[in-house]
């Protein structure tokens, strides 16, 4: 069972449709054929989006970056919703964790400035504590309770953000937030925080490729299929749930110090459950479980509504209209995973 | 997976090496206008969502300021309306958008004072001036930005002038309710500090959420200290409520006074019915009734902002065509600071009244005035009350 995990696993490199499998069946060596044009094209990829910020300008380059938080964000969450199966509305505590931990030590709020590449792991791991947290009142909970649990945490961490004036400076947000440097170099334009933020999901993606398919990756994959089989088979229930809440928290961490960082200032309006459904939504639009779907859903979702700033107050309609008639098209998503088609499927 | 390795680390690489080519300029510069391209005002305000009303009243009331004046120096003006839902992210994107926009020469906005912060510091990179005509966030101006203008109050002139009203009143004990958001907490505490400093006593701060229906635990927590006025900071949806709840848990001869998001006819009259009698709020002086009939001629019942609105636009406008120098080729040349220093030295009559601003931004003189509401021959509106 385990090993014809892995043969798929390996199988499911980069190629899609009935052309690469066919080739696979006869060659029978995944090195040959399939692997080469795959790097070559993520090169091409990778180089296009290094050279794209001085072709687009400021502005383009601004909505990037704030895609590319929501691309963070989604690979987060695809972690807990895709990879565990476990429906998490709450996601945006997280990114609140992560976005206040930095800005209240590097503001003149508290007047303390630690550096920002000092904060960062600090905000992972108090984002990764905030998930363990949620994750141990809820470890006998499923299904529609435990999105309900979760979506009270997310309001809860809100609405503490909006009433602990003392600490937070309540509703008036905290402002004039440093921004990260490296030596003297600060990183506070749009192009220069294009880079970081790319280089952030660089790393974010091949730690979520990595996990997906190592043992943690498939024990939470058999746990989302079936807990009590997985749990029979010697698969330690609460051990995953709290790796897959406090691992997926960890990345929202990232995204929060980087969006309080960008910003310059926040306020906890802008951590509002509406966050937590986008994020949700691009991991659906993309396709569940699928890294290259939450990239693309983050395209869609967040880089769309600012495409379409030229039909004026129409925009949302053609939005709303867009996602409608995708789901009928494609229910699976923009790009399911191979796993995922193949349920869908049967 | 070797290959693959080196793939990602060849790409960190290369962002590495770029990015000490990717550089902005930090001078104030100017603002080239090529022959026969167009002046742009840009707007930033909320167009789709909650306060929407608000945002396109502000919209219109720049539109028209922007017909009226046509052209300047012989470059057509028009307006760059954007939505930016009135978010910190959604604003900065736009901020970024117009700044980077040759064309555009300053901008009304933003609408909120949420989107008004992070994207003042991002006027404030590109030296691109700002006027906005509903922001009253303190912070806005306290922290000494050259680029922010606003032609309404700040939170602090229109709790001073309450807080005066309310001590010429004699009024002394009083309990203040605001809505926790960064709009009526401000007002609220403003107030309350006003209060005290005259001597008057705060019985009690209590914050409520934006979108609750019933307020009576809170009233009833307030009625056993008898106050002679409550204070509310926040906005119609929730004021009118609170008017309504007051009378239903006692609080009968308690006066009730709130901000400029309670003067509004619908919201707060329509809605609060009976219990509105007699409420105080603050607001503008009545902009010039030729140009309400005009406007409402135009685009119907007038909301909120949009004679400050109007204001703003023209005072960028005056400023563009006083620094504007023509040149021989047609093409106009705006320098930002000299724009910047012709807004700050406005002296301007508008339909707002006199508009002058002090060193930080802010509108000078006395602009809020207090309004009760009043009813006669069974029709209830805002009576201004001379103070």
């Amino acid at each position: 069972m385990r090993d014809q995990d892995n043969n798929h696993n390996s199988e499911v490199g980069g190629q899609n449709g009935k052309r690469g499998r066919s080739i696979r069946t006869i060659c029978r060596n995944p090195q040959s054929t399939i692997r080469i044009p795959y790097n070559v094209y993520l090169s091409v990829l990778m180089v296009m989006l290094i050279l794209l910020p001085p072709l687009v300008g400021n502005y383009w380059t601004q909505v990037l970056g704030d895609i590319g938080i929501y691309v963070m964000l989604g690979i987060g969450l695809n972690i807990v919703v895709g990879f565990a199966g476990l429906l998490d509305l709450g996601y945006v505590a997280f990114y609140a964790i992560g976005a206040y931990g930095y800005a209240l030590l590097a503001s003149p709020h508290f007047g303390i400035h630690i550096p920002f590449w000092l904060m960062l792991p600090a905000c992972v791991a108090l984002a990764a504590g905030g998930g363990a947290l949620l994750g141990i009142p809820v470890l006998r909970m499923r299904g529609d309770y435990l999105a309900i649990v979760t979506l009270g945490f997310g309001e809860i961490i809100r609405i503490l953000l909006n009433n602990m004036d003392h600490v937070t400076n309540g509703p008036r947000g905290l402002l004039r937030i440093d921004p990260p440097a490296i030596g003297d170099f600060i990183i506070n334009s749009p192009f220069r925080w294009y880079y970081m933020i790319l280089a952030g999901i660089i790393l974010s993606t091949f730690l979520a490729d990595r996990l997906n398919n190592s043992r943690i990756g498939r024990a939470w994959i058999a746990m989302r299929e079936d807990q009590d089989a997985a749990a029979v088979m010697g698969i330690n229930i609460l051990k995953y749930k709290l790796l897959a809440f406090a691992i997926g928290a960890s990345f929202a961490g990232i995204g929060g110090a980087i969006f309080a960082a960008r910003q310059g200032s926040i306020f906890p309006e802008n951590f509002s459950l509406m966050v937590s459904i986008n994020v949700l939504c691009l991991i659906i639009i993309g396709g569940m479980g699928s890294i290259p779907g939450v990239i693309l859903g983050a395209v869609i979702l967040i880089g769309l509504p600012e495409v379409l700033r030229g039909v004026q107050q129409y925009r949302m309609l053609a939005f709303g209209a867009l996602l409608v008639i995708m789901m009928i098209y494609r229910p699976t998503g923009f790009i399911p995973s191979a796993r995922r088609k193949m349920e869908f499927k049967e | 997976m070797v290959k693959r390795i080196n793939i990602f680390v060849l790409s960190i690489a290369f962002c590495v090496v770029l990015i000490p080519f990717s550089s902005s300029a930090n001078e104030w510069g100017t603002i080239t206008i090529p022959a026969g391209k167009p002046i742009k005002i840009g707007l930033g305000a909320m167009l789709t969502g909650d306060y929407a009303s608000l945002g396109i009243d502000i919209k219109y009331g720049t539109e028209m300021a922007v017909q009226k004046k046509g052209s300047i120096l012989g470059h057509t003006v028009v307006l760059q309306a954007e939505d930016d839902g009135c978010a910190g992210p959604s604003s900065v994107a736009i901020a970024e958008k117009l700044c980077n926009d040759p064309l555009v020469v300053g901008l009304v906005g933003y609408m909120c004072s949420g989107g008004s912060k992070p994207a003042s510091d991002i006027h404030n990179k590109y030296k691109v001036v700002m006027i906005s005509p509903s922001s009253t966030a303190l912070e806005l101006t306290a922290r000494g930005i050259p680029i922010f203008f606003r032609t309404c109050w700040n939170d602090k002139i229109q709790a001073r002038r309450a807080a005066s009203f309310v001590y010429s009143r004699k009024w002394t004990r009083i309990a203040v309710l605001h809505d926790k958001s960064d709009y009526g907490q401000s007002l609220g505490e403003d107030f309350a500090e006003h209060i005290r400093a005259k001597g008057g006593k705060i019985l009690a701060i209590e914050g409520i959420t934006r979108g609750d229906k019933d307020f009576t635990p809170v009233l009833t927590k307030i009625k056993p200290l008898k106050p002679q006025l409550i204070y509310f900071g926040g906005m119609a949806a929730e004021g009118s409520l609170v008017v309504r709840q007051m009378k239903r848990v006692g609080l009968r001869k308690t006066h009730f006074m709130s901000d400029d998001g309670c003067y509004t006819e619908k919201d707060f009259i329509q809605a609060g019915g009976k219990a509105a009698n007699g409420c105080y709020v603050t607001y503008a002086k009545q902009p010039d009734p030729a140009w309400v009939k005009k406007f409402e001629a135009k685009y119907g019942p007038k909301q909120t902002f949009s004679p400050q609105a109007y204001d703003a636009a023209n005072i960028l406008m005056m400023a563009v065509e006083k620094v504007a120098e023509k040149r021989p080729n047609g093409s106009l040349v705006i320098g930002k600071k000299a724009l910047r220093d012709a807004v700050a030295d406005t002296k301007h009559n508008g339909i707002t009244g006199e508009i002058a601003f002090d060193t930080y931004g802010d509108r000078t003189g006395s602009v809020v005035v207090i309004y009760k509401v009043v009813e006669e021959d069974g029709k209830r509106f805002f009576k201004q009350m001379i103070f």
